[in-house]
């Protein structure tokens, strides 16, 4: 399983979705939105010399992130041609159904990624509600449920394939 | 807990794991794990894998009680 790409495509989800986060945060509270009484709106940013060159730097990196991303599946479906992997699809391509140990390891991680999320999600709803939180803080609220989704998922999948 | 003498058999009768794998339509890590005792195979496994090794299923495998 070594070089199977399915098993390390939760880290580059996770790595995706942290320089997104540092994106969301910077831009996001940089920015300052206003609406017009007469109608129409204005949307202005004012990121500085060094937060402007951090949201440079990381964007960046999210593009040389997707360009490795890319040349990594690439490669992962000219190895395996039986087991490609389609950017396309809309099914996650972490899941693995080789055989019944895949199927079952796979169904033991999704089995506590929903755990995770008819837990997790009630529990953000009410603090949505409940405090003042800021649209950025809920969007990065949400993508970090969804880093520790691919968290859970890598690290139950792994205890498995690692035993090689 | 099921325990099984899979790596033992499999070295009898000379295969890799890769070449039992192969045999009983599964993938190696699959045997890998079934050896390591962290997998329970399914039945069907089960049959096949004593089809191979010629053998009684209760032969291979066997229940170990909880301690």
């Amino acid at each position: 399983m070594k070089n199977d790409m399915r098993v390390t495509y939760p880290l580059w989800q996770m790595g995706s979705i942290a320089i997104l986060m540092v994106l969301v945060f910077i831009v996001g509270s940089s920015a300052n939105f206003e609406v017009y009484d007469e109608g129409g709106f204005m949307l202005t940013f004012s990121l500085g010399f060094v937060k402007g060159m951090t949201v440079y730097v990381f964007l960046m990196l999210y593009l040389v992130t997707l360009i490795a991303f890319i040349a990594k599946v690439g490669k992962h479906n000219k190895r395996f041609p039986l087991q490609k992997i389609s950017l396309l699809s809309l099914k996650p391509q972490e899941y693995m159904d080789d055989d019944e140990l895949y199927q079952e390891v796979t169904r033991r991680a999704t089995q506590k990624v929903y755990s995770f999320f008819s837990f997790a999600l009630p529990v953000v709803a009410v603090f949505f509600i409940m405090l003042p939180i800021s649209k950025v803080w809920m969007i990065i609220s949400i993508l970090l449920l969804s880093l520790f989704q691919y968290l859970i998922y890598y690290t139950t999948i792994r205890k498995y394939v690692a035993e090689d | 807990m099921l325990t099984n003498r899979v790596r033992e058999l499999r070295a009898r009768f000379d295969l890799t794991q890769g070449e039992l794998a192969d045999r009983v339509g599964v993938t190696r890590q699959t045997i890998v794990s079934l050896e390591k005792g962290s997998y329970t195979p399914s039945l069907l496994l089960a049959m096949n894998i004593a089809e191979e090794f010629e053998m009684p299923i209760e032969e291979i495998f066997s229940k170990e009680e909880k301690k």
